[in-house]
């Protein structure tokens, strides 16, 4: 074998690692193909014969570029799984500001958004249904019910009363919440 | 499971410590280990892949490594275990110690009641 034939088998093959090892980092990259440099190097040296046919098992020993790259990515998960963890932007923030501000736009947002759940929009949209303009309405009906109470004994009125404000606290709390909730899902993965 | 595949699948899970364990009485370089694990038979088929191992094993911070000049030769990067590449080989020997027993007296002994 010549020595031009046996140095484009090498550059061929140290070619070959390279382009499998693109996806590591600059310096892990240089690190592996220059100890594969190196070792193969001393391996020739300590050749007795240099033939096409033991430089080949030499190469061959060493193993195929891409199971190298493989054990080079090893346990380090495989880059698709950047894609599918959760990123949020402009979008889901105007969502949560409008739930609280403006309902109607707020709730379309929220199914706009591919980042929350089916189950966590079904909570957003229905606790509480119509966010503060729906809280809003569902107390202006408690007058009449006030109304009512009055006309019975005082006891009724009172726990009437007691019921009612208990009602009221937590529908306007429940909004807030529901935001606060659905802001830590963005973060939760 | 194709015994090709297990054979893969069992490598996998302790060349690492093994490769650990042989810079365990000195440091060592890549072409050493590599025939050491070469003298030892099944444990690796791809000798290349022992690279990225070795440079894996150093960015964890298991291995440390210097180069050292050959005589006649180019320098050679030596690998020599870190503190937690100690305890790693410790730990990784008592894990497969209990390990190995309890298969060897399923496959020795039977599963007797």
């Amino acid at each position: 074998m010549t020595a031009t034939h046996a140095a484009q088998l090498v550059d061929e093959y140290l070619q070959r690692l390279e382009r499998e090892l693109t996806d590591l980092s600059p310096d892990s990259r240089n690190e592996i193909i220059d100890e594969i440099r190196r070792h193969i190097a001393e391996e020739r040296g300590g050749l007795a014969d240099e033939s096409d046919a033991t430089l080949m098992n030499l190469l061959e020993r060493l193993g195929d570029p891409g199971d190298i790259a493989a054990a080079a990515r090893g346990s380090k998960k495989p880059r698709t799984s950047i894609a599918t963890t959760r990123r949020f932007g402009t979008l889901e923030v105007l969502a949560l500001i409008l739930l609280v501000a403006a309902w109607p736009v707020g709730a379309i947002l929220l199914w706009v958004s591919k980042t929350w759940t089916t189950r966590e929009k079904l909570l957003g949209t229905l606790i509480p249904p119509g966010g503060y303009a729906g809280v809003l309405l569902i107390m202006s009906t408690f007058h009449w019910i006030t109304t009512a109470s009055e006309a019975g004994p005082a006891w009724v009125d009172v726990t009437v009363g007691a019921v009612l404000f208990t009602i009221s606290l937590v529908a306007l709390i429940a909004p807030v919440g529901m935001i606060v909730y659905l802001a830590t899902r963005l973060r939760a993965r | 499971m194709p015994i090709d595949g297990l054979a893969t699948q069992l490598r996998k899970g302790v060349i690492e410590y093994c490769v650990l364990a042989m810079l365990k009485e000195m440091p060592r370089y890549g072409g050493e280990v590599i025939q050491m694990l070469r003298a030892r038979g099944e444990l690796v088929v791809s000798e290349g892949t022992i690279y990225p191992l070795l440079s894996r094993m150093r960015s964890e911070g298991l291995v440390e490594t210097e180069w050292r000049d050959t005589p006649g030769g180019a320098p050679r990067r030596y690998y020599r275990l870190s503190r937690s590449g100690q305890k790693a080989v410790a730990q990784f020997r008592d894990e497969w110690f209990r390990f190995r027993d309890s298969v060897d007296s399923i496959f020795r002994n039977g599963v007797k009641p």
